[in-house]
């Protein structure tokens, strides 16, 4: 049941890939929305189809059953309307960040120095200011995802698709682009479609969480994160999340180990009862 | 909580810049191996033909070829224009039919299969086999010699730029599509930049064998040209100005490939920061 608020809608997708001509069914019946302005995760076991739901929703991949709606429309050609960032920066290395940036907008057909002013209001808040004619392998891995997903924005689409985009950085360098991602997307009003196998980047960052099966990915759990907003780094410590963690790791387990169940010994249910006993302030 | 998290502080930046002092020091050790190796090789060719009286018609001495270029430089001079013009001609045919060539066969599968087999045997065909006919079919002139250019000189450059053109990671060719860029867009915006280092690659090399072309094809006919000479001094035995030509056909050589590397540093200067910067590691 679509509604207008509903910023893409999927219902009952299904995607057979084929490898050396045999079939390979990796989406089955999928039903997925996220709504205007929501923060949306996708999660499940390596190999479930994650990405290739996003690639159905960016408009690279067609479903072989099922239907997709766009803003309330049906949407048979998406490309081009929806921003995607791959887990590569993918930045063009013959290209300044600024000209990175702004690959979008030149592509639309947006004159460059109008592009380029677009492009430098945004340099300070994507922590890229003094580096716009540098070029990307002077730039270190976060800076470039960040430039990344500067040129994801100035696409300035509605919805962005992201694919683990912090997959490639350290821990470190990875917290702090969630605290920033949490700052950036409060204020843009963007809705965002993750793609993450990080649990608790998942829980930090989004309304809803999709949990997928093992292939064929169908989706098995959608858990409404009610933590408040704005979102800190320091709530990882919160019983509720910790909860909600417990739940969604739990879930993911009984999928890359199905025989063992949610009986078996797992991180998750060890951190819940130590996260339990700490009342959050 | 700050906006722009940790950004410039703690990420570690570009490599410092070599001071000038350690930039000649490096530009001398570079430079000094081949340099002495040079001047080695022609003190002893010169102390041996010199103690064991060789004849100069069998082998002259360093000083009898300098000595002659000095003194034919016009002669010389005149029969080098001649084969320049040889070899920048075919080799900008060469460039021309190549890149035309390769973007044909990267992207159509019936191209590949039906012509690309072709390109490669043709270099099984020596091409001093081919400079007769071509002197039976079109005559003397300059026409001849540039084909013989061009033909040696194409495979290179078609090979690599094939190669250049099917490197294009497809990541970022579907990243251009959910940009909404067409087809031709990720042609220029993509495609052509990927592949122009592949295709200097092809020309460094295309350039370094197009001399040798030129010379084949005034070896088989012709009536100027540094060839020409070479074949037209050898029955006088003027070996040392069968020499003076050799040395100006390497200079000729060196010189060229010198030059395409300096036109790809302006072109492509990232190919060339991105190798130095991968031959320092990731620091």
């Amino acid at each position: 049941m679509d509604n207008p608020e509903h910023k893409i809608w999927l219902e009952g997708v299904s995607k057979v890939l084929y490898t050396n001509g045999r079939p390979l069914p990796v989406l089955e019946r999928v039903d997925f929305f996220a709504q205007d302005g929501e923060f949306v995760s996708i999660i499940g076991p390596s190999g479930c189809g994650k990405s290739t739901l996003l690639n159905i929703i960016a408009g690279l991949e067609e479903p072989d059953g099922g239907a997709i709606r766009f803003g309330g429309h049906d949407a048979p050609s998406r490309l081009g309307l929806a921003g995607y960032m791959h887990q590569k920066d993918l930045l063009l290395p013959w290209r300044t960040v600024l000209d990175n940036a702004i690959l979008g907008l030149e592509v639309q057909g947006v004159p460059r120095s109008e592009a380029h002013r677009r492009a430098r209001l945004l340099m300070g808040r994507f922590g890229l200011t003094g580096f716009e004619s540098e070029y990307p392998y002077a730039l270190s891995g976060g800076m470039r995802q960040r430039a990344a997903f500067l040129r994801t924005v100035l696409a300035e689409k509605d919805l962005l698709l992201l694919d683990e985009p912090f997959g490639a950085l350290d821990a470190l360098t990875r917290v702090h682009m969630q605290e920033w991602l949490l700052d950036l997307w409060e204020s843009l009003k963007k809705t965002i479609v993750l793609v993450t196998h990080d649990v608790d980047e998942a829980v930090l960052l989004s309304d809803r969480v999709y949990v997928l099966t093992a292939r064929p990915g169908r989706v098995k759990l959608v858990q409404r994160v009610d933590l408040p907003r704005p979102r800190r780094y320091d709530m990882v410590t919160w019983g509720e999340f910790v909860a909600l963690k417990a739940t969604l790791v739990r879930s993911l387990r009984e999928e890359s180990h199905p025989d063992r169940g949610a009986e078996a010994h797992i991180p998750g249910a060890r951190e819940l009862r130590h996260g339990s006993t700490e009342v959050p302030q | 909580m700050s906006l722009a998290p940790a950004s410039a502080s703690q990420e570690p930046l570009v490599v410092s810049e070599e001071g000038p002092w350690r930039r000649r020091w490096s530009a001398l050790a570079r430079w000094a191996p081949p340099l002495s190796i040079i001047v080695l090789a022609l003190g002893v060719w010169e102390g041996a033909v010199r103690l064991a009286h060789v004849p100069r018609w069998l082998l002259p001495t360093p000083s009898v070829i300098g000595g002659e270029l000095a003194s034919s430089h016009r002669l010389l001079l005149r029969h080098t224009g001649v084969t320049l013009e040889e070899v920048l001609v075919g080799l900008g045919l060469a460039l021309a039919a190549g890149v035309v060539l390769a973007v044909g066969i990267a992207y159509s599968r019936v191209l590949e299969r039906s012509v690309y087999p072709f390109v490669i045997a043709s270099q099984t065909i020596p091409i001093i086999a081919i400079a007769p006919l071509l002197l039976i079919w079109i005559g003397y002139g300059l026409l001849p010699k540039v084909i013989v250019v061009a033909l040696i000189s194409f495979f290179p450059i078609v090979v690599n730029t094939v190669d250049g053109l099917k490197s294009v990671d497809p990541d970022v060719v579907n990243l251009m599509r959910t940009l909404g860029a067409s087809r031709w867009q990720v042609f220029t915006k993509v495609q052509v930049p990927t592949s122009l280092p592949f295709l200097f690659s092809g020309t460094r090399v295309a350039v370094a064998v197009s001399v040798i072309g030129a010379v084949i094809g005034e070896w088989v006919g012709s009536s100027q040209g540094l060839g020409y000479l070479m074949i037209r001094s050898k029955p006088q035995f003027l070996t040392e100005r069968v020499f003076a030509a050799i040395f100006i056909l390497s200079v000729m050589g060196i010189a060229l490939f010198v030059i395409t590397g300096l036109v790809e540093r302006y072109v492509v200067p990232w190919s060339h920061t991105e190798r130095r910067q991968r031959a320092l590691g990731e620091e």
